[in-house]
């Protein structure tokens, strides 16, 4: 039984997201631009992109969306330095993109990543680098220190958690104790670092202990988010309701411990409070105290049409949660990046979508929720205009039409 | 500032163009202050390269736009310039 204060902590560790933004961004300009934009802004070009730089990785992490299908991995497609090269000035030049993120794979593996690197930030991009830590060199650390924009750029490293056994358990023996060298490496050349972890089955009994490790580590951003089973093998990750719950009670006491580790934290969302009585009670409480908005912090990013996540081999989508061949814009090796970014406009997902005509826009909760995730909504009902496949209380809806 | 001053956009500083609000941005992340102009300051700022003098610059953009003159377009573009030169958005080379 889940005592009231753990959905009280867990729910104001909802809530309180909505107020955070990372160290100092609250008056950067990038901030200034981004409060500047009308409410529900769709924005022409996006302005954020993800880019794959390679497929290939030296792990084979449990939990990676790759593991299901082992030959995803192969770096055979992966750009070639000069289309990287050329893709970033496209980005930079002409959709005029304001930060970039190098990922994979493993970004390191690539003989030229440091290359790469450099050549983003000539054009002065504000950049974001994730790297499971396990290959880094003191060379490659010291080259991206010489090229790095500490106040703009993070380096991003991945723990499954505090515990050297977890994490080791899912990415690999040994792969712990390299990370944590790799973070006090780059904490060496006094570069920005933020720890990534997820709440898994195997994370939570000590995910609170990432404070304390980043505290150790002089390390002051901490990213936790809940983990999305996408695969039959991913299943015994999973973490009920109740274990998620304390979990976000156990880290909202650790944020107070540590206020000055920056812990932004995606693992309860409104859909798992309106799953329990409790949870509605307190959901009730806060609307009749608050007045009614648009929760603007709920992901809309393919609605808002602000970010774009392009594959190593080129392929392009408007979300990293649902990359599939029907989620697909386009590949770059086959299309005009013009032509593949106006076909967002005709993919079924990704469409324009107004929140007075949404099927659940009479919901008390939408104020909360923002009628939820587009992509999920259509994989579940075909239709972006009904509610994300993880919301109850339209499920409930649906089922009392139904009798 | 004259017409052979070649100038480029400062260290750390981001253009974004929102072609819906007719709104162009220039980013310093250096120390955090936005400007803001329209679509033909855009036209004019993404010129820019470090390369060429502003004299080119213009005349480039005067070939494209008949219905102002060289002059004119330079009378505009200067205001602008200074600004930018003044809140160390653009820099001379």
């Amino acid at each position: 039984m889940l005592k009231k204060q753990y959905i009280q902590s867990a729910f104001e560790l909802l809530i309180g997201e909505s107020k955070k933004t990372f160290l100092g961004e609250k008056s950067s300009c990038m901030q200034k631009y981004k409060n500047s934009l009308p409410v529900g802004f769709c924005h022409d070009y996006p302005n954020t992109v993800s880019l794959k730089v390679t497929a290939d990785c030296n792990l084979r992490c449990k939990h990676c969306y790759y593991s299901g299908e082992p030959t995803l991995y192969n770096p055979q497609d992966d750009f070639s330095t000069e289309d990287i090269f050329e893709l970033i000035d496209f980005l930079v030049d002409d959709f005029n993109i304001l930060t970039l993120t190098l990922t994979g794979g493993e970004p390191f593996l690539r003989e030229d990543f440091i290359n790469i690197v450099a050549h983003a930030k000539e054009k002065n991009l504000p950049l974001v680098i994730q790297t499971n830590g396990t290959i880094l060199t003191e060379k490659d650390i010291k080259n991206l220190s010489e090229i790095l924009y500490p106040k703009t750029d993070v380096i991003h490293i991945s723990l499954e958690g505090a515990n050297k056994n977890a994490h080791d358990s899912i990415r690999g023996k040994g792969t712990f104790d390299k990370a944590i060298e790799s973070i006090k490496l780059l904490k060496k050349y006094s570069l920005p670092v933020q720890i990534n972890s997820t709440l898994t089955s195997v994370s939570a009994p000590n995910l609170e202990n990432l404070f304390e490790l980043c505290d150790s580590l002089n390390v002051n951003r901490l990213s936790i988010s809940k983990f999305h089973v996408c695969h039959e093998n991913h299943k015994y990750l999973d973490v009920i309701l109740e274990d998620t719950i304390y979990c976000a009670h156990k880290i909202l006491e650790k944020m107070k411990k540590y206020p000055h580790i920056f812990a932004k934290t995606k693992i309860v969302d409104i859909y798992d409070f309106l799953k329990l009585d409790e949870g509605r009670k307190i959901l009730d409480e806060y609307l009749d105290k608050h007045p009614k908005k648009i929760h603007e912090e709920t992901c809309l990013s393919c609605h808002n049409h602000n970010k774009l996540v392009i594959s190593a081999k080129g392929d392009v989508f408007l979300c990293s949660t649902y990359e599939s061949e029907d989620t697909t814009l386009g590949n770059l090796h086959e299309s005009d990046f013009y032509e593949i970014w106006e076909r967002r406009l005709s993919n079924p997902y990704f469409q324009k979508r107004n929140l007075s005509t949404v099927k659940c826009k009479d919901c008390k909760y939408i104020t909360l929720c923002g009628a939820g995730c587009l992509a999920s909504a259509y994989k579940e009902y075909g239709d972006i205009n009904m509610a994300p496949a993880e919301c109850p209380y339209f499920k409930e809806y649906l089922r009392r039409l139904n009798e | 500032m004259n017409k052979n001053t070649v100038l480029s956009l400062a260290p750390h500083v981001l253009k974004r163009m929102e072609y819906s609000l007719d709104t162009f941005y220039l980013l310093n992340l250096e120390n955090d202050e936005m400007w803001t102009g329209n679509y033909s300051s855009y036209l004019i700022i993404d010129k820019l390269n470090g390369k060429d003098n502003i004299g080119t610059v213009i005349r480039n953009l005067a070939e494209k736009f008949e219905d102002f003159s060289y002059e004119e377009l330079y009378n505009s573009a200067k205001t602008i310039f200074q600004e930018l030169l003044d809140k160390n958005f653009i820099v001379s080379d």
